[in-house]
């Protein structure tokens, strides 16, 4: 589904890293690096807010760079760090933002729309917060709102910039199973870039790892091999 | 969620909005009745032919308060979800003073200016002013990512072009000046003729525009990086939102002054009536909630014999709605 072919990621003069031909079906993948390789950067390479790269990325056989903004939003979902909402949104709104590409210029919502968010609330667990005001909910809560927004985007792909950040130790490891679950039952592509690398083993189908700006992909004895890599 | 409640709203506002306008043609020194106000509207001629005058006043100065008032709510609704910020408007960002500096290059720049390029010269001024301050802050939005630091920048544009304007009346005349004073004590009077439909049409045609802004400010509540994944051209909305906005203040700020207030308070109160997230019922809530406020100032000046200046009104209602926010924005420690 995701195509690199001698990808070269910059920064201006600096080179962060490269990747010489890869392919990825479906399944969780985690983004591991060191602060500052470009685990960011390339994810945002793939939502085509950084440019500055050498090779191609094709996505179901198409070019990135051939797919406008609103049509890669129907193609990748994201999900960050942390969110700062503006507004006095109950989780069902926030949820629903998700829907946004698919809807006209008005931004009138179907009732499918509604249900597939009841749908995906339910199957994240957060059902009972749907009316709640997102403002007051934990960071973990809010986390599994928005990858409940990102869900009901119903993208192939998702991408999610170390969604774990900010969450206490049960949390994380709640996350990366759920992720685990949602990637399984979905057939979804999920790259998700973490630290915490002790969680990657059980839960992972594979690791993009920078070293010594070189990006590869591993599948087994994930967290030996990235310890060996940064001679921890 | 769109429910009954924001219909509801909506249509409420809407019947506030026209019966404020016909209070305003109703109410004044010379009393007209209703029924010979509906003759004189449809073009029909009166027992005394002096109160087609004072009808055809009092309309053209509710057509301006509703367009003007609807005009700046406007822009404040879609400046303080673009800037993430509830004390954001057109007041505050500098906007309305930009065309101020504009508007006072023409009146005080001396007579040979105001009356060589006429109406059309203030206007333009008012918004190459207003379109400036807009351009840097957007620069500078992209250099400070804190809206509170760029609320403070906003001001010191303010700050800024006040001097300026300061600086412009040591070479004014005695006349000049007190023009530019009167004019900033802010007023819906003074246009006639069919000025006041044009005024009208102008305005709710740029409004229109909005249509295109629904998407992006659905999605801009949850930040720039989420409303780009979200599908929204993040560029191209920021243009239309400097264009739609700047016009928007330019236009009202260069024929009712700087109209405090409106533009920050209205938003706000809709913002927490309105249920709905989604703009395509904020944005025209918002528009007829300016429309009904701008008319309600403009009932209290009148009433007060033309005495109270709109922006003394505008503030006494204004300042409270704010502060309000403010202190409800502590209360939940959120951005509301």
């Amino acid at each position: 589904m995701l195509k690199f072919n001698n990808i070269e990621i910059n920064v201006g003069s600096r080179r962060l890293f490269r990747l010489d031909s890869l392919e990825l079906e479906r399944g969780l993948i985690a983004l591991v690096g060191r602060n500052g390789c470009g685990k960011s950067t390339f994810i945002r390479s793939l939502l085509k807010e950084h440019g500055d790269y050498k090779g191609n990325i094709t996505l179901n056989g198409r070019l990135l760079t051939d797919f406008s903004k609103s049509e890669l939003a129907t193609q990748i979902a994201v999900v960050y760090t942390r969110t700062e909402l503006f507004g006095n949104h109950s989780v069902r709104d926030v949820i629903l933002l998700g829907r946004l590409p698919h809807q006209g210029i008005l931004s009138r919502f179907s009732k499918e729309d509604l249900g597939s968010v009841e749908k995906v609330a339910n199957q994240l667990e957060i059902g009972h917060l749907l009316d709640a005001a997102f403002q007051r909910l934990s960071d973990g809560e809010k986390q599994l709102v928005m990858i409940a927004r990102a869900l009901v985007q119903d993208t192939p792909l998702i991408l999610m910039d170390e969604p774990g950040a900010y969450l206490d130790l049960v949390n994380r490891v709640k996350l990366v199973r759920l992720l685990k679950d949602v990637a399984d039952d979905s057939q979804k592509l999920i790259i998700f870039s973490t630290h915490h690398i002790d969680l990657l083993d059980q839960n992972c189908d594979g690791a993009l790892l920078i070293t010594n700006e070189q990006m590869s992909f591993i599948q087994a004895d994930l967290q030996t091999q990235i310890k060996n890599a940064f001679n921890l | 969620m769109k429910n009954n409640r924001d219909i509801f709203t909506l249509v409420g506002i809407l019947v506030a909005a026209f019966c404020l306008l016909g209070l305003n043609l109703y109410l004044g020194e010379v009393r007209i009745n209703f029924g010979t106000i509906v003759d004189l509207l449809g073009g029909g001629t009166a027992e005394n032919a002096s109160w087609s005058y004072t009808i055809e006043n009092r309309l053209n100065r509710s057509l301006v308060a509703f367009s003007g008032g609807g005009a700046l709510a406007l822009s404040g609704l879609i400046l303080q979800v673009f800037f993430r910020n509830p004390l954001a408007g057109p007041g505050v960002l500098g906007i309305s003073s930009g065309a101020s500096l504009g508007v006072a290059t023409v009146i005080l720049g001396g007579v040979g200016m105001s009356s060589l390029l006429g109406n059309l010269g203030l206007i333009s001024a008012g918004i190459i002013g207003a379109l400036g301050v807009l351009i840097l802050l957007l620069i500078i939005s992209r250099l400070i990512s804190s809206s509170i630091t760029l609320l403070v920048v906003g001001l010191m544009f303010g700050y800024f072009t006040s001097s300026l304007i300061n600086v412009l009346f040591q070479w004014a005349s005695e006349s000049d000046t007190r023009e530019y004073v009167i004019w900033g004590l802010g007023s819906f009077e003074g246009l006639n003729g069919k000025e006041g439909w044009f005024f009208l049409v102008g305005v709710l045609m740029i409004s229109l525009l909005t249509v295109f802004l629904i998407k992006p400010l659905n999605a801009l509540v949850l930040g720039t990086s989420y409303a780009g994944s979200l599908g929204v051209n993040l560029k191209r909305s920021r243009l239309l939102i400097i264009i739609i906005c700047g016009i928007l203040t330019a236009v009202v700020t260069v024929y009712c002054g700087p109209v405090s207030f409106i533009g920050i308070a209205v938003p706000q109160i809709i913002r927490f009536i309105v249920r709905s997230k989604n703009h395509l019922l904020i944005l025209p809530i918002t528009f007829l909630a300016g429309s009904a406020l701008a008319l309600l100032a403009d009932i209290t000046v009148r009433l007060s014999g033309n005495a109270l200046p709109l922006n003394t009104v505008t503030a006494l209602i204004g300042a409270p709605i704010i502060v309000w926010t403010i202190i409800r924005m502590n209360k939940t420690g959120a951005k509301v």
